[in-house]
């Protein structure tokens, strides 16, 4: 099973640059989710790889095979990568039943019948399909389709296996379900697995290693946790926790010994390993400071350091809430705080944990 | 490299192949009709000794423009077709919407059978109205029989009535009205019910909300269907040349059909020009209004749902509406049908009938010796190749509009999907008369590698394929829309090849649309008249042109025979169709 490796990739689509050099290594038997906004040029990535479309310029290796190359002037068809892809809408053929579907990359290669037979039942059994063999897609259940195409994609044993927002159609519940299903699937198999989603939950629960995008380039590449507690950036961590990360201009502000993160309505004191690299004067003092919903405190009584403000709204959420607060400032602060009964309007005092970033306002840089 | 790599695609290929055929049969057509339209022609020696043959000249379009005859032969032709295009266009707009609306938005009784009905005139050739109409308002002005009307009540009708613009806007009307109601019955059934729930919530009355809402959002279907009834009508051949051109009543067309009668090529390629640049004008400003107007045409949304309105009368207007569509299917053809059996024209009592024209054997004392329908070699070999050239042309027109809506689909946003996009569109824009002046003035001599096709049956082949092209590919878009890239993706990692995949998916996917693009080819290549009727040559009759022949010596019994036959055929093509892929014939 092979990395895959991509250089210095360019697709553009008239005057629309979709990916821009972008390089990527996808190691063995890795789980990576290409992850990004709409129209960051995931799947676009995901397509060249594939083989469906072709880059402008730049390499794309599996293992030691070259499929593409621009200045080699090769470029492997689709067929001959030995990759299944699965496709968003599953882009199952609807005047086939599930059995002619995922025969049909076995009849193609003129793979004899009983083979297809036996191939076709083991795939079936893997994916819970039992039984389904005489349906046509439209007598499925989007679940059942979104099975049947995992199977055709896998009819070929593939070395590599592309999903293409595979989930995204599904409803809520099930779209949980596959998650665990695509994954045990891919333990069984063991093929190098790309996975392009918009849902930062899909991401860091599904995979190893995630490559977030953003506007046609690779902005960050690092484990679930890696990407979750460091951010790169300021994009990384808009982008990555639901509910999504406080951002809030602020500067900092260094007189004597103390390190201050001035907010304007308030300041906060930076301790430990943070002070030592924001007390360096080089480090630039225009900043956006991060802190994520559940790193905040929220009290009803008078705390030190505390910044005052009144409940905003509050969304009930089981275990815990999500409260919004509405400092004096205009700033809205949004905190995951375990269930207490609050009232909107309610005088609040909040708190910011230790664990926060900040960011280069000018770059977007993080520098803690 | 980057031009290596296109070729290897399929659609790429594709669309090269199509562009070239299609430069060759329509752009280069055009360019050579108006050179022919600046240059002396042989014809020309005989009006002047300053005729040089093949020599630029301006001579045709002075003569058209400015000289003693242009009156005659242009600016009131001109101004018929104007007044048949835009009273055509208004008369079946009128009818189409009023048809349309009941149809779909109210609860009048009979919905099916209505809607089903409404489409049959739209299979009739929109020439048998004016023919049915002729028999049967027919007065003494031209001479010769009566008609059944003032034969039989003895109520002299007026010339305005029997012939001239006012029988010729109601008969093609009574055709194109088919047009009018499929686009705005379709905007109708797409338009959102909430929009109109809103607006009875907020207090509006029902005739309010038509005025307001629903009229202007379907404002760009029904210029649309205006606009194209327009240019339809306004370059129609058939209805004015039986209900105008015994009194001397021209339009374009006409005029053109005769000056080509009267070998005046110049002058009829001139005519067909200028014709072709009047309804390029029309749907240059359908654009430009339409354009403004374009945010409208994305009605729609999440489960849409029709309003229906409650009509007070509901059983007396379903049935005035199928009534006056059973009127003007089968009167007609009754009318018709009844004239066929009459031995002679005008005599309208019980002994006067007679089977001969349909069973008989030659006798020379009826219509010079023609013998009976079915014992008539020239109408049944006339048969014969009407049949062969419609079914020829709907497999091949089906065909290639497939492929070519495969490659305008495949290849979406880059330059040649576009050009070929509109290349492929371009026959539409130009009239069927002036269609066929294209292919009489390119074919006529050998041209490059091609023999001179003029009079052969593959002239009439490539004429109407070409000519019923827009229609077929923009179904063919349409269906490769429906399909979407992604099942031809998946057959591609499958490791498919390109036959395959057209043989394994793309075929079996489209098969409906397949289907219903070449019953509406058969059908309106089955009818065609205007098209071929400069085309053809006594080798290669076809049921249309000899209806028109036997019409033009007044062996009517002949001509309506041949009209009944040809209608017979198409409707049940139509009918058939129907049933078979259940979906509606969507108009041209």
């Amino acid at each position: 099973m092979p990395e895959i490796r991509l250089r210095d990739v360019k697709k553009g689509f008239g005057k629309t640059i979709a990916v821009d050099d972008v390089s990527l290594d996808v190691r063995n038997r890795d789980f990576l989710a290409l992850l990004g906004p709409s129209g960051c040029g995931k799947t676009t990535t995901l397509r060249m790889i594939a083989g469906l479309e072709e880059p402008d310029k730049g390499e794309i290796y599996f293992g030691d095979r070259t499929v593409f190359s621009s200045e080699k002037g090769v470029s492997l068809p689709a067929s001959e990568r030995r990759i299944g892809l699965v496709f968003q809408t599953y882009a199952l053929w609807p005047h086939m039943n599930c059995f002619e579907n995922i025969a049909f990359p076995m009849k193609v290669k003129k793979v004899p019948e009983q083979e297809i037979k036996a191939k076709v039942k083991e795939l079936m059994d893997l994916l819970h399909l039992y039984g389904l063999e005489d349906r046509y897609p439209s007598e499925l259940s989007g679940g059942q389709q979104q099975r049947v195409s995992l199977a055709r994609a896998l009819t070929t044993d593939p070395e590599i296996l592309l999903l293409d927002e595979p989930l995204s159609n599904l409803d809520a519940k099930l779209r949980v379900e596959m998650r665990s299903e695509i994954k045990r699937i891919h333990h069984l198999i063991g093929c190098t697995c790309v996975y392009v989603t918009h849902d930062q939950s899909e991401a860091l629960s599904m995979s190893g290693t995630i490559a977030i995008m953003n506007e046609g380039r690779i902005v960050q590449v690092g484990t679930p946790t890696e990407i979750y507690d460091d951010p790169n950036s300021v994009f990384v961590a808009s982008f990555i926790g639901a509910p999504s990360t406080n951002l809030l201009c602020a500067s900092i502000s260094r007189q004597n010994d103390e390190v201050c993160v001035d907010f304007g309505f308030g300041k906060l004191a930076v301790k430990g390993n943070a002070r030592k690299i924001l007390s360096d004067p080089t480090v630039p003092s225009e900043v956006v400071f991060g802190i994520r919903p559940e790193d905040i405190i929220i009290s009803e009584k008078e705390v030190t350091g505390a910044f005052q403000g009144d409940v905003y709204s509050f969304l009930y959420l089981g275990r815990n809430q999500i409260v919004e607060v509405n400092l004096p400032s205009g700033n809205l602060i949004r905190a995951m705080i375990p269930v207490e009964s609050l009232k909107i309007g309610q005088s609040v005092q909040i708190v910011f944990k230790d664990n926060f970033h900040v960011f280069d306002r000018k770059s977007g840089n993080a520098i803690v | 490299m980057r031009f290596q790599a296109a070729l290897r695609k399929t659609h790429v290929v594709l669309s090269l192949l199509f562009l070239t055929v299609l430069t060759y049969l329509v752009l280069v057509p055009v360019f050579n009709l108006v050179h022919e339209t600046v240059v002396w022609g042989e014809e020309d020696t005989r009006l002047t000794s300053e005729a040089q043959v093949g020599q630029i000249s301006l001579f045709h379009w002075w003569r058209i423009l400015t000289s003693s005859i242009s009156s005659n032969m242009f600016y009131t032709p001109l101004l018929n077709s104007l007044i048949v295009g835009f009273g055509t266009s208004i008369l079946s707009l009128v009818i189409g919407f009023v048809l349309a609306w009941l149809a779909v938005r109210t609860d009048v009784p009979f919905k099916g059978p209505l809607s089903d009905m409404a489409m049959i005139p739209f299979a009739l050739p929109s020439w048998a109205f004016a023919l049915a109409w002729i028999t049967l308002f027919k007065n003494e002005r031209i001479g010769g029989y009566m008609g059944m009307f003032p034969a039989l009540s003895g109520i002299q009708v007026p010339d305005w009535i029997a012939y001239g613009a006012l029988p010729i806007i109601v008969c093609l009307s009574l055709h194109y009205f088919t047009l009018n109601y499929n686009l705005i019955s379709s905007a109708l059934s797409t338009m959102d019910a909430q929009m109109e729930e809103a607006a009875e919530i907020a207090g509006a009355s029902r005739a309010y909300i038509l005025r307001r809402i629903v009229f202007p959002v379907i404002t760009p279907a029904i210029l649309s269907s205006f606009i194209l009834t327009f240019t339809h009508s306004v370059s129609s051949f058939g209805g004015p040349f039986f209900l105008g051109t015994p009194v001397r009543y021209y339009v374009m067309s006409t005029m053109v059909f005769s000056a080509f009668n009267n070998r005046m090529y110049g002058d009829a390629y001139t005519l067909a020009l200028i014709l072709m640049g009047l309804v390029l004008f029309a749907l240059y400003l359908n654009r430009k209004v339409i354009g403004t107007r374009k945010s409208f045409v994305t009605v729609g949304g999440t489960g849409f749902r029709s309003k229906v309105t409650r009509l007070k009368r509901r059983s007396t207007i379903g049935a005035a509406a199928i009534t006056f569509i059973l009127v003007i299917t089968v009167l007609p053809l009754v009318v018709l049908l009844l004239q066929t059996l009459m031995r002679y024209l005008g005599i309208y009592s019980i002994d006067n009938l007679t089977l001969h024209f349909w069973i008989g054997a030659s006798d020379p004392a009826l219509a010079d010796g023609q013998p009976g329908v079915v014992m008539n070699a020239g109408i049944l070999n006339a048969a014969k190749n009407s049949l062969s050239l419609a079914f020829l042309t709907a497999l091949i027109t089906s065909f290639v509009g497939l492929l070519i809506g495969y490659a305008i689909v495949k290849g979406r946003g880059t330059r040649i999907s576009g050009v070929l996009d509109s290349v492929a569109y371009a026959p539409a824009v130009i009239p069927s008369i002036t269609f066929g002046a294209l292919y009489l003035s390119m074919f006529a001599r050998p041209f490059g590698p091609i023999p001179p096709l003029y009079g052969t049956f593959t002239l009439l082949v490539i004429a109407c394929s070409v000519k019923t092209l827009p229609t077929a590919s923009r179904a063919g878009v349409s269906c490769m829309m429906q399909i979407g890239k992604e099942l031809e993706e998946a057959a591609i990692m499958a490791g498919a090849s390109w036959l395959r995949r057209f043989r394994a998916i793309i075929l079996p996917l489209t098969r409906k649309g397949f289907l219903s693009s070449f019953t509406l080819t058969f059908m309106s290549v089955m009818r065609e008249l205007t098209l071929i009727v400069m085309l053809v040559t006594t080798s290669t009759n076809l049921l249309t042109n000899i209806a028109v022949r036997y019409a033009e010596q007044d062996y009517m019994q002949h001509s309506d025979a041949v009209v009944l036959i040809l209608s017979a055929i198409t409707l049940v093509v139509v009918l058939v169709a129907r049933r078979t892929t259940s979906e509606k014939i969507a108009g041209e």
